[in-house]
């Protein structure tokens, strides 16, 4: 039987301070356990997670078919790299630098492209996120020299603890763990960041627009101007994500952030749950790690094995794509939305205080979805 | 042998969670020409599109067409039944040619010598569209549309014939023609009409029975000479 | 001059291969008002299949080897549409794109694991060896480019007169225009939908087997070609098949002067790492100025 819980009540504010709680226990402590290149890998998702909270805020809260984050990734990544290899650039610094840099991008980019509807705009983002590696390369402007070309750019500078951060238990020789802890704490900040965006104003404007777009304009919502902001915002993020992936590896390559990552974070946010805050985090759960187990695969099908290793962990990928568009439209968030009121119910209070009878809420508070 | 062309029993129908039609009972003679009246949002175009099973639209009841039960039947295979619907917004192929359009209404035919001759019979009713022939059906006027629409309707040689708000966006002088049109075609190859208006002058003129929609429901029914004299659909419907 | 000259021979039979494409794609978005993202794909592997009818399994006559393979990848399109592609409503983008997006990937990856990614050479079905060529000007049109043009010109015959002069192509037609209506004449929308599915990759499979030849045979030879496709069907005009056969050749063309010319330009020489630049620039001015295309039909926005 589920436990009732009114909202507002001590009992409330208690199981919320104890989720959080929780989650921040074992985000603090996780680094820890695993070994460090797992830590590597977690950081990657973490940094997944978040581009993909910047593609949610376009794709999922706006309902635009903008495809071209891995585009705004790498943007924010080159930057990052190059203010610290060339400038020499603290890393903390270089995150407004990537992050406003890409957000000019996307306004750039969202100016013209924002007036393009539904597949078309799909058509032009896919081929802007394809086209974009190859643009790494060139050599005009020094851009080549700057991304490392085809090879890529080791950045002169990692971080490494220093020397208070050692005396905590941190060692040189793992760096992905103090890593970690900056990674996490900018994913913490942008997921935050974004909460609280979607339930101001501007933030309903946006769902406003997705909903109903002749409505909001109608009822004073200056579409332009929402649209390419939250596209220039969307990039921002993908931006952030892209130094922090820099961050993470102290390398930059146009390998790195190619069609397939576009379509990794396109994975991500339909695994996850299209337009929550939670999705993401699912989502990137999955790309990274599954990605790792359906490598080590291997299912023999008779006269034919499935071998994890090589093309057929992609296929699985396209079969987890289709399968969770046929039978979890709403993504792993969907399924928690679905089965958390089993566990615990938040009731409205009534106005005028008292308490209600079993009124079960369509959207528990505990959880971190924006609706 | 029933002289009836078209029987609904008990018809409901809803979008989503909301009840458009409950509970409606309808009948047309065959070779008749019947009204159904009702304001904007009185469901006369569910009512129509739940008789062709159209999508959107969650409907139950029994719906015959000369004795034969079209309840549960794809919209696709209505034309083989002998319906023609001619859906709200005239329904053409915009960017096809006008004669395109009329032998997509006849496409169902294997004829070829009676579909050419049809295609000329409609030309004679309507001229205009003889001369418009080779014309994107999208250029015409709303007037032409709807009288492309109609023959491409009756291309088919449809037994009962649905008319969704033909008078939709229409100057008056025109809708008076095309009433008149529809009242000689009735007259001169007895195809059972059944007509949605809410323009109730010209239609209650033209029709032999009526009925009058109100959310959902039948309020009123009748010869249509007796609804014209009723004071109350007067008021109602015949003022503006 | 006949450098020139060259350049738009080239250019154009390029172009040709991306108009095959084109249509395809404008075949699958007449009827369904979908873009396929997948195309590509299914095309290369209808590729695969040819290069097993021709040279891998059995060695049947090229022609007779490419008739198999467009007709095998015609029922393999027939049944991706029936199965993945139907139960969703057209007007919802987002759920299709993702499923375009995954049979692109699970194509991609069964052909690479079949076949592996080695490129690998494949016959052309028309004589290509070094001096089969007819001489213009100073340049050279070889019987392998000729051949391309022709059989792009063959298959736009192909179709307009299906599409015009038969009742299924009328079919196709109305479905393309106005697909409720289309039930209420009795068509038969499911067959026409698979109609075009059919086409689309058998069409596909042509492109792939005209192309292979040039860029050797590899799980992922049609990526690319697909961008350049998509920009010469968004430039003519996704609904218009005309407009998608000249849209690829003007692509072709533009790909052919453009980076020629501009990377003799030793500034501009790392361009020549960026063959994707200009139709994607082309796609990118084309959506934002004019999305209906050259030839396409206006769609209508109401308020």
């Amino acid at each position: 039987m589920a436990l009732v819980v009114q909202q507002g009540s001590a009992q409330h504010r208690t199981l919320k301070l104890a989720f959080f709680g929780g989650l921040a226990l074992i985000a603090i402590v996780l680094p820890f356990i695993l070994p460090d290149f797992q830590v590597g890998r977690l950081n990657r998702a973490i940094w997944i997670a978040t581009a993909v909270l910047g593609l949610n805020l376009v794709v999922g809260y706006a309902g635009l078919l903008a495809l071209c984050q891995s585009a705004f990734i790498a943007i924010g990544a080159f930057i990052c790299a190059t203010l610290v290899h060339e400038h020499g650039w603290d890393y903390w610094m270089t995150i407004p630098a990537a992050m406003f840099g890409s957000f000019l991008f996307g306004v750039l980019l969202g100016v013209p492209a924002l007036r393009i509807k539904g597949l078309y705009l799909a058509m032009a983002t896919i081929s802007f996120a394809a086209a974009f590696p190859a643009l790494t390369k060139l050599e005009m402007g020094g851009i080549a020299r700057r991304t490392g070309g085809a090879n890529g750019l080791k950045i002169n500078e990692e971080i490494v603890p220093t020397g208070w951060a050692e005396s905590l238990g941190f060692a040189a020789e793992e760096p992905f763990r103090y890593r970690y802890f900056f990674i996490l704490f900018l994913a913490v900040l942008a997921f935050v960041g974004v909460h609280n965006l979607l339930k101001s104003r501007p933030g309903r404007a946006i769902v406003a627009i997705r909903d109903n777009e002749t409505g909001a304009a109608v009822s004073g919502v200056n579409l332009r101007e929402v649209k390419v902001i939250n596209f220039g915002l969307s990039a921002a993020i993908g931006g952030l994500a892209g130094a922090m992936s820099a961050v993470n590896t102290g390398f930059v390559a146009e390998t790195s952030f190619t069609f397939v990552l576009m379509v990794d974070l396109l994975v991500a946010l339909v695994i996850g749950g299209v337009a929550t805050i939670q999705g993401p985090i699912w989502g990137a759960i999955v790309v990274v790690f599954v990605r790792e187990i359906a490598k080590n695969m291997s299912i023999p099908l008779g006269f034919y094995t499935l071998d994890g290793n090589g093309p057929l962990s992609q296929a699985i990928f396209g079969l987890i794509l289709i399968g969770v568009v046929f039978f979890a439209p709403r993504g792993i968030a969907g399924l928690v939305q679905k089965t958390l009121p089993k566990i615990v119910q938040i009731v409205p209070t009534p106005p005028g205080g008292g308490t209600t009878k079993q009124t079960p809420s369509a959207t528990p508070d505990l959880e971190l979805s924006a609706q | 042998m029933s002289d009836l062309m078209l029987e609904v029993r008990n018809l409901q129908a809803s979008y989503g969670q909301v009840d458009v039609i409950r509970g409606l009972d309808l009948e047309v003679k065959k070779g008749e020409v019947c009204v159904i009246l009702g304001a904007n949002g009185a469901g006369k175009t569910t009512t129509l599109r739940s008789i062709s099973n159209m999508p959107v639209v969650n409907s139950s009841g029994t719906v015959i067409v000369d004795g034969v039960d079209i309840s549960k039947t794809d919209p696709g295979e209505i034309v083989n039944k002998g319906v023609a619907h001619v859906p709200q917004g005239r329904g053409t192929f915009p960017e096809l040619s006008v004669l395109d359009n009329l032998h997509l209404g006849g496409y169902i035919r294997k004829d070829r010598k009676g579909i050419e001759d049809d295609v000329q019979r409609w030309f004679d009713y309507f001229p205009v569209l003889g001369e418009r022939r080779e014309q994107a059906a999208g250029s015409l006027s709303g007037g032409e549309q709807q009288m492309l629409a109609v023959s491409r309707a009756l291309m088919s040689r449809p037994k009962l014939l649905l008319l969704d708000e033909p008078s939709l966006g229409l100057a008056p002088i025109i809708i008076e023609n095309l009433f008149k049109t529809f009242a000689e075609i009735n007259q001169e190859n007895g195809t059972t009409m059944l007509v949605v208006e809410q323009n109730a002058n010209l239609a209650l003129n033209i029709a032999e029975s009526a009925y009058v929609l109100e959310t959902g429901a039948i309020t009123m029914s009748g010869p249509a000479a007796d609804l014209k004299d009723n004071p109350a659909i007067q008021e109602a419907y015949l003022g503006a | 001059m006949d450098l020139l000259l060259q350049r738009i021979i080239d250019g154009l039979s390029n172009g040709a291969i991306y108009a095959v494409v084109a249509i395809a794609l404008v075949l699958i978005f007449k009827a369904t008002t979908l873009v396929n993202f997948a195309q590509g794909e299914l095309a290369m592997f209808g590729g695969f299949l040819f290069y097993v009818f021709a040279v891998q399994a059995y060695e049947l006559p090229l022609l007779v080897a490419a008739f198999i393979a467009m007709v095998l990848s015609a029922l393999l399109g027939v049944t991706v549409e029936r199965v993945l592609v139907r139960p969703f409503d057209p007007q919802d983008h987002l759920p299709v794109v993702l499923i375009t997006l995954g049979i692109f990937y699970i194509v991609n990856a069964v052909a690479g694991d079949i076949w592996n990614y080695e490129p690998r050479a494949v016959p052309s079905l028309f004589p290509n060896n070094f001096d089969d060529f007819i001489s213009i000007g100073g340049a050279r049109l070889f019987y392998d480019s000729l051949g391309i043009l022709v059989s792009l010109g063959l298959m736009y015959l192909v179709v307009y007169l299906i599409l015009n002069k038969t009742k299924m192509g009328l079919a196709f037609r109305a479905v393309s225009s106005n697909t409720e209506s289309s039930r209420l004449v009795g068509i038969r929308v499911g067959r026409i939908l698979s109609f075009g599915w059919a086409a689309a990759c058998a069409f596909g499979t042509l492109g792939a087997v005209l192309v292979a030849p040039r860029l050797l045979l590899s799980p992922n030879m049609m990526a690319p070609v697909l961008v350049y496709a998509l920009a010469g069907a968004a430039f003519g005009g996704l609904d218009s098949i005309g407009g998608a056969a000249i849209g690829g050749l003007v692509v072709g063309l533009l790909n052919s002067l453009v980076l020629g010319y501009l990377t003799d330009i030793d500034a501009f020489s790392s361009f020549r790492a960026t063959p994707l630049l200009p139709p994607m620039l082309l796609l990118l001015t084309v959506l934002w100025f004019k999305p209906s295309g050259m030839f396409g039909t206006k769609q209508i926005e109401r308020v």
